[in-house]
């Protein structure tokens, strides 16, 4: 018995011969359309890489310099201390700062360079490199680690990099019960797509879609009071906004066009959601996730 | 042999049609056949009344494309032989996977005929006119052709779910133009 579905499925076979020629023609001469997918690929990769790069420049490489300013403060301050302890006198005029094997690294104090002359800085600032040199010898020569480990008096301090705030979850129950957040996932827009569970203790949640190693789409849920109304991370300019409700809440979708959504964000008040995309999701199917993710 | 010079024979009414054109795209055909019915006996059996079929339509019909022509002939065979199967409930394939997702682009499971609008048939030109070559390709594919997912992607070198996302958002798309034009209630 015909359905409507099979009403469809019987029109499809009365589609212009140039598209069926079209396929016929790839499959006799044995070309497909990969060149196009890659040529494709590339484009995106080629974008994905230049946003990477304008990141890069925008955010991280600030926050890196900001870090290792902090860092050589950090060090200065330590040495200064250390040296004024110990050797009191470590920043003579005769440049002779840099570091024995088995002694604290000895730098040149801050106070000392200010208050002495140039030339005595520029000193201490050898001294800094050699104490650097030193540290990579010991790495090359198996000793123990100081690069980041600073000593002072028995006290030891580890300077980390930023930690990453979010834990990697084996399971969505796992990632919940860390974030103490419950996130229904959109399974209807799975496409088949595997997932990475992160949580962030007691605030938010993801779930990023992936194809192999491509990230395709990512959720996030977390906490109004902690991240504020926008928790996407995305701070890409769209050409196009709308709000749309959708599962009682006003949701902005933001993208290149009404077929080429790259991004939702919405919250309930207590909580804010995002979907961010790497590839562009039809309004439709931004909205159908959006209702899913919002499903009690 | 040229595509045309095979049409001349159907038009001179020569035997040598059909020797030629199982020469040249029966086993194309075939295929196509097997994707539907998934078994060989029965898509020999589609592919001798589709070979019947061209040489009842040619002449008067003269085809442009004439393998797309003959591609057309024999999907529609074979769905008829597999709606007597069903009948006889036999065989199966795929058909049932594919017409679940593309009742995902009729809104509310009811197709009425378009009245003031296009012919479904115009709507779907349209649709595909409009779609990007890859997705496209891939929609032909899957819902012309009966491919399956893993098919299509080892064809293209690209993932399942890049297939599966691909058609998912094509029928997203054909959904919009089918309710522009009406075909929803």
């Amino acid at each position: 018995m015909k359905t409507d579905k099979n009403t469809l499925f019987r029109a499809i076979g009365e589609i212009d011969e140039k598209y069926v020629s079209e396929i016929l023609e790839e499959d006799a001469s044995g070309m497909s359309v990969i060149k196009s997918f890659d040529a494709a690929k590339a484009s995106t990769n080629a974008k994905k890489k230049a946003s990477g790069v304008k990141k890069f420049m925008m955010y991280y490489l600030p926050a890196a310099a900001a870090l290792l300013l902090c860092a050589v403060f950090v060090k200065a301050f330590l040495f200064s201390r250390n040296t004024s302890s110990s050797t009191g006198n470590a920043a003579s005029a005769d440049c002779a700062a840099a570091p024995e094997a088995n002694s604290p690294i000895a730098y040149a104090p801050m106070e000392a360079a200010n208050d002495e002359s140039c030339e005595e800085a520029d000193c201490a600032d050898l001294s800094m490199d050699a104490a650097y040199i030193a540290d990579s010898d010991n790495e090359a020569t198996g000793k123990p680690d100081t690069a980041g480990t600073y000593s002072d008096e028995g006290e030891s301090m580890v300077i980390d990099g930023m930690p990453n705030p979010f834990t990697d979850c084996e399971t969505l129950e796992e990632a919940c019960v860390i974030a103490g957040i419950d996130l229904t996932i959109p399974d209807d827009y799975d496409f088949g797509l595997t997932r990475i569970y992160r949580a962030m203790n007691d605030k938010m949640i993801e779930v990023i879609f992936m194809d192999g190693d491509e990230e395709v789409y990512r959720i996030r849920k977390g906490l109004v009071s902690e991240f504020g109304e926008d928790i996407s991370g995305d701070y890409n300019e769209y050409n196009t906004s709308s709000a749309v409700i959708a599962a009682g809440c006003e949701a902005e979708l933001l993208g290149n066009s009404e077929s080429e959504m790259m991004m939702a964000r919405w919250n309930d008040g207590t909580y804010a959601y995002s979907i961010t995309c790497e590839e562009p999701l039809p309004e439709a199917t931004m909205i159908g996730i959006i209702n899913m993710m919002m499903e009690k | 042999m040229e595509d045309s010079a095979i049409i001349d024979l159907y038009f001179a009414r020569s035997e040598e049609a059909i020797k030629e054109t199982a020469a040249k795209y029966g086993k194309m055909l075939k295929g196509v056949s097997l994707r539907i019915l998934r078994s060989i006996e029965d898509a020999e059996e589609a592919l001798s009344d589709t070979y019947m079929k061209t040489w009842n339509s040619i002449p008067p019909t003269r085809p442009n494309i004439f393998s797309a022509f003959l591609t057309k002939i024999i999907r529609n065979v074979s769905l008829d032989k597999l709606d007597s199967m069903h009948a006889d409930k036999r065989g199966a394939g795929m058909i049932p996977a594919i017409l679940d997702e593309l009742e995902e682009c009729i809104a509310d499971n009811r197709m009425p005929v378009p009245g003031e609008g296009m012919e479904l048939r115009e709507i779907l030109n349209s649709f595909l006119e409009k779609e990007k070559p890859e997705s496209r390709k891939i929609f032909v594919r899957r819902y012309f052709f009966g491919s399956d997912v893993k098919e299509i992607a080892e064809f293209y070198g690209i993932g399942e779910s890049k297939v599966k996302m691909s058609l998912a958002r094509s029928r997203e798309r054909l959904k919009v133009c089918l309710e522009e034009e009406g075909v929803t209630v």
